[in-house]
C-alpha cells in the first residue's frame, strides 16, 4: 500500500509538469494583450512595453515558460499581473472559502444521498424511492445556477431566513485564524457570533452545491445497493437470521459503497467545477471568483496557480479514494 | 420471509429516527441551532440609518490614487480629493482642496491658493509640497490617468506653503477640466509617500492597501473579494452633520440577480450593475426608487472608416439613414434615453442641437445613397463585434442587422470576450466593420470626447476610436481649440468640428445614455458624477 501511494505521489509531479505545460499553452493562444489590459485606455506604445517589461512578457515564450518552472521548483507560483501579488498570498485568502464550502457541501452529498440511496434500495418503489427519483431527476435536469436562484428566492427573498450572498456580515469581523475557515477559526476563536454569521452565510451555496450533487450519490447508492441486496451472501445473511441493520449496513452497505465512493471521488472535480457558478452567484470569494477575474485579465501566473492548486486537489482527492477502496474491501491489494 | 417483511423489520420511522439523532450528533444540539438562528438574524439585520451598504461589482487591486483607473474611484472618490472638482452632475468646475485659481494669458501657468485648516488621515496638513509631490508621483509612475499630466506639465512649483503653481510645456486650457476628472489629480500625504517609500516605488505597495487622503472617509477593513468598508474621518475639513454615513460599505456581488434581489430585501441601499429591463421592473417594488440623471456617456456604433466597404463615406452615410433609432431607443431602453447630435452630448457646452444632425431612419433615403455608393446594390457583408455577455449591445447590432438587411447587407455578428475584443478591435487590420461602443470623457472639457473618440491620435485602445477615421480639418481645429484660452472661439471650433464629423458619419450616433440606479427609497441626495456612471457622492448622501 505505502509503495503503491509512493508510486501515486511520484507521479504527481510529472502531472503537474504536464498540465502546466498545456495550460501555457492555451492561454497564450488566446489573441489578446494582458500588458495593454493592465494599461488602459490611452496607454501608450510606451507604457505598454514597461507593463510588458515589469511582468516579463516581454521574454520569448519558452523563456517565460522556463522562468514560470523554475520559480514553482521553488514554491513560487509567480505575481499575479492583476493584484500585483504573489499568487500564493491570493490563493492563501481565496482557496479557504472554497475549501470550507465544497467539503461542508460534500458532508451534506454523502450524509443525505448515501442514506436516501439505501432508503430508496430498501424501500424499492416506495415513498424513498420517490424522493430519490425526484431528488435524482431534478439534480441532474437543472442547471446549478438555477438551484442557486431558487434557493436564494426562497429562503432569503421570501421567507427572509438566510442572506443572499457573501461569506460574513458586513458588520462581523472575519475570524483571524490558522485554517482560513471561518467555521473552525471562529470556534477556536470561541467567537460565537462569527461563527453563527459564518454558518448562516454558509448554508444556502452549500445547500445549493449539495442538491447538485446528490443525484448521482443518491442513484449510485441505490443502484449499488439493489444489486448488492440480490446477491447470495445477502440471502445467507437473512438465512442465519441476522437483524436487518446488520444486513443492511455491514453486509449490504459495506459492499456497495466502492462505486459509490468512485464516484464521490470523481466527482469531487465536478464539484469544482461547480463551485466556480455558485460562488458567483452567491457571491462566495473563493477560488471560482478569483480565476473567472484571473481568466477575463489573462493572468497568466494567476490562471496558472489555480489550476495547479486544482489539479493536486484532484490527484490527492482520487488518491484518497484509491486509499479508501482497500480499506472498505480488503481484497483489494495494491 | 419475503422482501417486504424483511424490509419492515426496519421500519421507515426507526430509519427517519437514526437519521435526525445522526444529524444532531453532527454536533448541534436543538437549542444551540436555535440560538445561532437568532443571533445571525440580527447580524443580518438590514444597515441602520448611519451605515449606506452598496453593492458593486468591483474587485479592488489598488487603492493607489495614481495608478487607480477603473472603477475603484467610486471607493477613492470618497477618500481622495483633488484642487478642484465637479458641482453634483454638471460639468461645471468648482473648488475643493483649491479655494481659489488663476492662469496667465496663455494658460501655460496655473496657480492655486490652497484650502486652509486640511488634515490628511496621518493629520498632517495640506500642503503645497503635497500637491507638488502628489503631481510628480503621478507622472513618475506613467500609469493610469497619467498621460493626461506626462506630456502636459514642465513642473510644480510651491511659493509658500499655501500656494502651487503649475508651469506647463505649452497652453492648455483644458487643465483645470483633467484637474476636476474622477481619477489622476489625487491628493496624497506627502509624510506617508516618504515614510512608506521602499527603494524607488514611491510607496507603491504601501498605498495599495493604505489610504491617506484629505476625504471624508478613511478605510476601515478590506476583506479581499469581499467588502471594502469606509469609515469617517472625524477631522474632515468639511465638519459633519449627523444624519451623515458614519460607515459606507461596498459589498462585492458581480452577480447582477442577486444584487437585485439584495436590494428588494433591503440587505444593500444601492445596486449599481442591474440590466436596463431589471430596472424597469424595480422601478415598480415598494421602498425602491430609481435615480435617473443624465451622463455625458455616449452610445454608438463605430464603422471602420480606413478599409473598404465602409470607407466609402457615402455607405457610411446610407448606415445612418438605415438604423432605427426610435425602436432602438423604445426596444433597448424602454424609451429612457437622449439623443446625441454629434459626438459630444447635449450636457456639453459645445454640443449640437438637433438640426445639425441629418440622420434619422430613412430606409428610402438610405438606399439612395446606397446607389451611390461603390456597391449601388448591396450583396455584400459587415462584421460586427460584440463584448460577450452585454445585452443594450446585443439588441441594437441585431436591429441594425435587421435594418441593412432591407438594403442587401448582410452583418455578421460575433462575441468576443472583452481582453480578446479589444486585442482585434485596437487594430485597424483586424477591428471588424462595425463595433457598437459606449464612451465616457475622461475629463469634462469638450476636447476630450471628440478626440478620444474621433482624433487621428486614438486609434483603437489608444484612445477610443474604433472607426479609425481621420480628418484633417477636424485635428487642425482640435489643435487650435487645445491653445486657444478664448473660450467661446473654442466652442465654435467644436461645433465645427463635430458637424465635420457627422457630415462623414464615422459612427451611427445613437443617443446618451442616461444613469439609472436603482436605490432604497430612503436614500437621500445622491448626485451623478457625469464622468463616470455609479460614482457616488458619499458625503453629501444620508438616509430619511
Amino acid at each position: 500500500m505505502a509503495r503503491y501511494i509512493l508510486r501515486r505521489l511520484a507521479l504527481l509531479p510529472l502531472l503537474l509538469l504536464g498540465v502546466s505545460l498545456l495550460l501555457f499553452i492555451i492561454t497564450h493562444l488566446i489573441p489578446a494583450d494582458p500588458a495593454k489590459l493592465i494599461a488602459g485606455p490611452h496607454a501608450g506604445p510606451e507604457q505598454v512595453a514597461e507593463v510588458r517589461r515589469v511582468f516579463g512578457l516581454d521574454r520569448p515564450l519558452p523563456v517565460q515558460y522556463a522562468r514560470f518552472l523554475f520559480s514553482l521548483l521553488h514554491g513560487d507560483l509567480g505575481m499575479s499581473i492583476r493584484t500585483d501579488r504573489a499568487v500564493q498570498a491570493d490563493l492563501g485568502e481565496y482557496f479557504p472559502a472554497t475549501v470550507e464550502l465544497t467539503v461542508i457541501a460534500m458532508m451534506a452529498t454523502i450524509v443525505i444521498g448515501v442514506p436516501l440511496g439505501i432508503a430508496a434500495a430498501v424501500w424499492r418503489g416506495g415513498l424513498f424511492d420517490l424522493v430519490a427519483q425526484v431528488v435524482s431527476l431534478s439534480g441532474l435536469s437543472f442547471p446549478i445556477f438555477f438551484f442557486g436562484l431558487v434557493m436564494q428566492l426562497v429562503f432569503s427573498r421570501w421567507l427572509d431566513w438566510l442572506p443572499l450572498g457573501g461569506r460574513i456580515a458586513s458588520d462581523v469581523a472575519p475570524p483571524a485564524g490558522p485554517t482560513g475557515l471561518y467555521l473552525i477559526d471562529a470556534l477556536l476563536a470561541g467567537n460565537l457570533a462569527a461563527f453563527a454569521s459564518a454558518l448562516q452565510y454558509l448554508v444556502l451555496p452549500a445547500l445549493t452545491l449539495t442538491l447538485a450533487s446528490l443525484a448521482l450519490v443518491v442513484r449510485m447508492t441505490r443502484s449499488s445497493m439493489l444489486e448488492v441486496l440480490s446477491q447470495d451472501y445477502i440471502r445467507t445473511a437473512w438465512a442465519k437470521g441476522l437483524v436487518a441493520p446488520r444486513v443492511y449496513l455491514r453486509h449490504g452497505l459495506r459492499n456497495a459503497l466502492i462505486p459509490v465512493v468512485t464516484v464521490l471521488g470523481l466527482y469531487s472535480g465536478g464539484l469544482l467545477g461547480g463551485v466556480f457558478l455558485v460562488e458567483l452567484i452567491f457571491a462566495w470569494p473563493g477560488v471560482g471568483l478569483y480565476s473567472v477575474d484571473a481568466i477575463l485579465a489573462l493572468d497568466y501566473p494567476a490562471i496558472m496557480g489555480t489550476a495547479l492548486l486544482l489539479t493536486v486537489v484532484f490527484i490527492s482527492v482520487n488518491l484518497f479514494v484509491d486509499v479508501a477502496y482497500a480499506l472498505l474491501d480488503p481484497r483489494i491489494r495494491y | 420471509m419475503n422482501d417486504a417483511e424483511r424490509a419492515g423489520s426496519i421500519s421507515r420511522r426507526a430509519f427517519l429516527r437514526a437519521v435526525t439523532l445522526g444529524g444532531a450528533a453532527m454536533g448541534l444540539s436543538g437549542a444551540a441551532i436555535e440560538h445561532l438562528a437568532r443571533t445571525a438574524r440580527v447580524l443580518a439585520a438590514p444597515a441602520g440609518k448611519d451605515t449606506l451598504v452598496i453593492a458593486t461589482d468591483l474587485e479592488v487591486q489598488t487603492f493607489d490614487p495614481h495608478i487607480v483607473y477603473d472603477n475603484t474611484v467610486r471607493i477613492t472618490r470618497g477618500t481622495y480629493e483633488g484642487l478642484v472638482t465637479l458641482k453634483g452632475s454638471t460639468p461645471e468646475i468648482i473648488p475643493r482642496l483649491a479655494t481659489e485659481w488663476s492662469s496667465t494669458p496663455d494658460a501655460k501657468q496655473w496657480t492655486f491658493k490652497l484650502r486652509p485648516h486640511v488634515l490628511f488621515h496621518d493629520r498632517t496638513p495640506l500642503s503645497a509640497e503635497a500637491v507638488k509631490v502628489s503631481f510628480d508621483r503621478l507622472i513618475k509612475i506613467n500609469r493610469g490617468f497619467a498621460w493626461a499630466f506626462k506630456t502636459v506639465v514642465a513642473s510644480v512649483e510651491t511659493p509658500d506653503a499655501a500656494t502651487v503653481r503649475f508651469n506647463l510645456k505649452g497652453s492648455d486650457p483644458a487643465f483645470l477640466a483633467k484637474l476636476a476628472a474622477v481619477s489622476g489629480g489625487l491628493i496624497v500625504s506627502a509624510k506617508a509617500v516618504s515614510e512608506h517609500a521602499k527603494g524607488n516605488d514611491l510607496a507603491q505597495a504601501w498605498l495599495k492597501e493604505n489610504i491617506v487622503g484629505t476625504g471624508p472617509y478613511v478605510i476601515e477593513r478590506w476583506d479581499r473579494g469581499q467588502q471594502v468598508i469606509l469609515r469617517q474621518f472625524p477631522e474632515y475639513w468639511g465638519g459633519w452633520k449627523p444624519n451623515q454615513f458614519k460607515h459606507i460599505v461596498f459589498k462585492i456581488v458581480k452577480e447582477t440577480s442577486t444584487q437585485r434581489l439584495m436590494l428588494e430585501r433591503g440587505d444593500v441601499d444601492v445596486a449599481t450593475i442591474v440590466a436596463p429591463d431589471m430596472i424597469d421592473a424595480l422601478e415598480k417594488r415598494p421602498g425602491i426608487k430609481i435615480e435617473e440623471s443624465p451622463t455625458m456617456r455616449i452610445f454608438y456604433i463605430a464603422m471602420h472608416s480606413q478599409r473598404d466597404p465602409l470607407k466609402d463615406v457615402k455607405l457610411r452615410q446610407a448606415l445612418s439613414y438605415a438604423f432605427d433609432y426610435e425602436g432602438a431607443r423604445q426596444a433597448i431602453f424602454n424609451g429612457r434615453l437622449a439623443p446625441l447630435n454629434g459626438p459630444l452630448p447635449d450636457n456639453d457646452p459645445a454640443h449640437l442641437s438637433a438640426s445639425d444632425k441629418p440622420y434619422h431612419f430613412d430606409l428610402k433615403r438610405a438606399k439612395e445613397l446606397l446607389g451611390q455608393s461603390i456597391y449601388p446594390n448591396g450583396g455584400f457583408s459587415l462584421s460586427l463585434y460584440l463584448f460577450e455577455g452585454d445585452p443594450t449591445f446585443r439588441k441594437a447590432a441585431e436591429i441594425l442587422q435587421a435594418n441593412l438587411k432591407e438594403l442587401r447587407i448582410d452583418v455578421k455578428i460575433q462575441e468576443f470576450a472583452s481582453s480578446v475584443l479589444l486585442e482585434k478591435a485596437g487594430k485597424p487590420e483586424t477591428a471588424p466593420d462595425l463595433l457598437p461602443v459606449r464612451n465616457y470623457p475622461d475629463y469634462a472639457d469638450s476636447s476630450s470626447m471628440i478626440s478620444s473618440t474621433f482624433g487621428k491620435d486614438s486609434w483603437g485602445t489608444i484612445g477610443w476610436n474604433f472607426s479609425f477615421y481621420a480628418n484633417d480639418r477636424v485635428e487642425k481645429l482640435l489643435a487650435t481649440a487645445n491653445t486657444t484660452t478664448d473660450q467661446s472661439k473654442r466652442l465654435q471650433m467644436f461645433r465645427e468640428a463635430q458637424r465635420i464629423i457627422v457630415a462623414e458619419a464615422p459612427a451611427i450616433l445613437i443617443g446618451t445614455l442616461l444613469n439609472r440606479i436603482p436605490v432604497r427609497a430612503n436614500v437621500q441626495g445622491y448626485a451623478f458624477n457625469p464622468l463616470l456612471g455609479n460614482t457616488l457622492n458619499l458625503y453629501e448622501m444620508s438616509k430619511s
